[in-house]
Parts: structure tokens; sequence; C-alpha cells
């Protein structure tokens, strides 16, 4: 057995744990869209769900709210969350993302507006404002007869 | 010795001590590394195989840093990046200690930092000189926010804007009222105030305020780090 065959064993085995390790504490989380619903109860009917999102029928603006998946932050990093879906021409989506401790007490939000027909709206935390232990959740205004789409959201581990 | 069992006892030893000493990184991540670790585990026997696996200890760590900042390098914002330092990054501990849903002290660790973050918030709000300009046609837009909600209309107090920030308090009465029309007026103010943290008071009288410190995307919101 030379020293070349253990030095090739070992990184081996290095880089299985380097990739395993570095992926348990910070994977990003792609959530779709049709993790959503309505906000307000009597809306229920008016939120539609596609293969690619979800979207209000209903002529009106209506708002769906989407928990967001997340794992814990490394220490010193920020949260970040990206948010995707599109819009047709003229229409709006307007989204509020936010932090609530795990004792639920609001913590803070980060707050768009676009009339993008594809967006991805990169939002992030201080810190303070995404301690571990912590529940995100995104509540987005749609515009109605279906003419925008929200695709999904991702918590970001770059 | 059989070439073959002198082969898995070495990849036994070899896993053993990458295990060793990757579990060590991760729990202990921030401790000042040593410069020759390996050698140290087998004090007094320092021989050809401790120093390669010493070696293949520093390749680890540099592999680690490597797929740390790829990751890092993908980022839509790279002067946010927070660069990997394996002196103050730790790995975060999600064991039942250290939730402040289960345990008291981490519970009032918690809060007692973020009670620090948010006096930062306030005595930068406090600083903020007046611009009479954006404070005016920011109060008018959220004043209209506020009074365009019958909900948000009651509950609303005292509201002031300065150069950046403005500060907005509101009733929390438990009755599920703030929560359901906080999305729309944090929507409807988004586009001139996005950023949001928001405090938890008490009046003379023991009822819940939330204070809101609102402030505008130019990355000169009141802020605390």
């Amino acid at each position: 057995m030379s020293s070349g065959h253990l030095k090739f064993a070992c990184l081996f085995l290095a880089s299985v744990i380097v990739s395993v390790g570095s992926t348990a504490h910070a994977d990003t989380i792609d959530t779709h869209g049709n993790i959503c619903s309505a906000f307000k109860a009597s809306d229920v009917a008016d939120i539609d769900y596609l293969a690619s999102g979800v979207r209000n029928i209903n002529p009106a603006p209506r708002q769906v709210t989407c928990a967001v998946p997340r794992t814990p932050l490394l220490q010193g990093t920020t949260g970040r969350f990206l948010i995707s879906g599109s819009n047709r021409p003229h229409a709006t989506t307007s989204c509020t993302l936010f932090s609530y401790s795990a004792l639920g007490s609001l913590l803070g939000s980060q707050s768009f507006t676009t009339g993008a027909t594809s967006f991805n709206v990169l939002l992030s935390f201080a810190r303070s404002q995404l301690p571990q232990f912590a529940y995100v959740n995104l509540v987005c205004s749609l515009t109605g007869n279906g003419n925008s789409i929200l695709r999904g959201i991702s918590a970001v581990a770059w | 010795m059989k070439g073959s069992h002198r082969f898995f006892m070495l990849m036994a030893l070899g896993g053993s001590s990458c295990g060793l000493v990757y579990l060590r990184a991760r729990t202990a991540i921030s401790e000042p590394a040593t410069e020759h670790p390996v050698e140290q585990l087998v004090a007094g026997a320092v021989t050809p195989e401790a120093r390669e696996l010493a070696e293949l200890q520093r390749e680890m760590a540099r592999l680690r840093v490597q797929v740390w900042n790829q990751g890092q390098r993908l980022t839509a914002d790279p002067a946010k990046v927070v660069a990997y330092d394996p002196a103050t990054t730790q790995v975060p501990d999600p064991s039942p200690a250290q939730d402040p849903r289960i345990n008291p002290e981490a519970r009032a660790e918690q809060e007692r930092q973020y009670h620090e973050y948010m006096a930062g918030v306030e005595g930068a709000f406090r600083n903020e000189v007046r611009d009479l300009q954006w404070s005016s046609a920011t109060s008018s837009v959220v004043r209209a926010a506020i009074t365009g909600d019958d909900d948000l209309r009651t509950l609303a107090r005292d509201m002031e804007c300065r150069s950046h920030t403005c500060r907005v308090e509101i009733v929390d009465d438990g009755s599920g009222k703030l929560d359901k029309v906080l999305p729309a007026f944090t929507q409807q103010v988004g586009q001139d105030l996005p950023s949001l943290a928001a405090d938890h008071v008490e009046d003379a009288g023991g009822g819940k305020i939330i204070v809101l410190y609102m402030s505008r995307g130019d990355n000169a919101q009141a802020t605390a780090p």
C-alpha cells in the first residue's frame, strides 16, 4: 500500500465530508408558489393554482400568504430571499416579506412592488431581524383576472 | 500482514482521522486553529502518516473555504456578501438548549439582543435631521394608508417622519386586527418605505404598542449592527 493510495483515499473521504458538511447547514430552499393560499378567508375561491404558480382570478386584487421554509443561518451571515413571478402588461405585484420571532413577535419586514413581466426580487433581513429561530412569511397582492403569477420563493444560502 | 488487511486498516485510520478533524471543525470552528492538530492527536509519535494526515487536514480546510466561497460568488449582490471567516462564523446549533420556545435563558438572551438592536434603531431615528420636504410628502403617504383602512385608523397613534425613517405607533389589542391589516399597510407605503423594523412596548396602562420604524430603500435606513 503506497502513501499515494492513502493520500487518495483520504482526499476522497475529505471531499465527501466537505460536500456533505457544506450542504447540511447552508442549503437554498426553493418553494413553489402553490404553497401560498388566500390571506383572507373570503378570498379562497379567487385564488387559482397553475403548474407554474399561483394567481388571482377575481377582477379585484387579492392577497396570498406563503410560508417560507428555511434553514438556520450561519452566524455572521444575512438571510436572503428571492421572490419570483410574472405580470402581464399593466399588472403589478406587491409583496411584503415578514420575519416573526419564534415567540410570535413581529421583527421586521421588507416590501416591493413591481410591474416587470418577469421578476426575481432579492430581499434580505438584518441579522437581528432574523435570528436562528424565527418564522418567515410572504404576503403578496396579485392583480386580478390572473394577470399576475407568483412562481415561488427561495430562501437562499448564498 | 496481507496487503488487503493493511489497506483496510489504513482506510479505517484515515477515515477516522478525517472524521475527527471534520467533527472538530464543525463543532469548534471558531477556535483558533492549531498549527499541527493531527500531530497533537498522536503526540509523542509523529509518524510520516501523521504528517500526511496533517497535510490532508489542511487540504480539507482549504476545500471547505473553497466550497463556501464558490457559493458566495453566485450572489446577485457581491457588495453585500459576508465572507466566510472561520474565526467569526459558527455553525448554527439547533439544539433545544438554544431554542427560546423551550429554554427561558435562550428566550431572555434573544429578547436582550433584540432590545439592544431596537435601541440602536431608535437612536438612529432620533439622530435624523428633519427633511421638511421628504417628511411632509412621506407623512401624507403614511397618513393616507392609515386613514384608508377602518381598522388601522382606530389602532394607529403617533406618527412622525424625519429624513429617512417614519416612526408609527400602533395599538396591538390582541384581536388579530393588526396582523390582518399590516400586510396591506406595508404594501401601500412599501414603495416609499420598503424596510420595516418593529419594536414592542407597553403604554402607561399596560396595553401593548407596536412601534414601526419604516425606512426608505436607499441603504440609509436607521439601523444598528
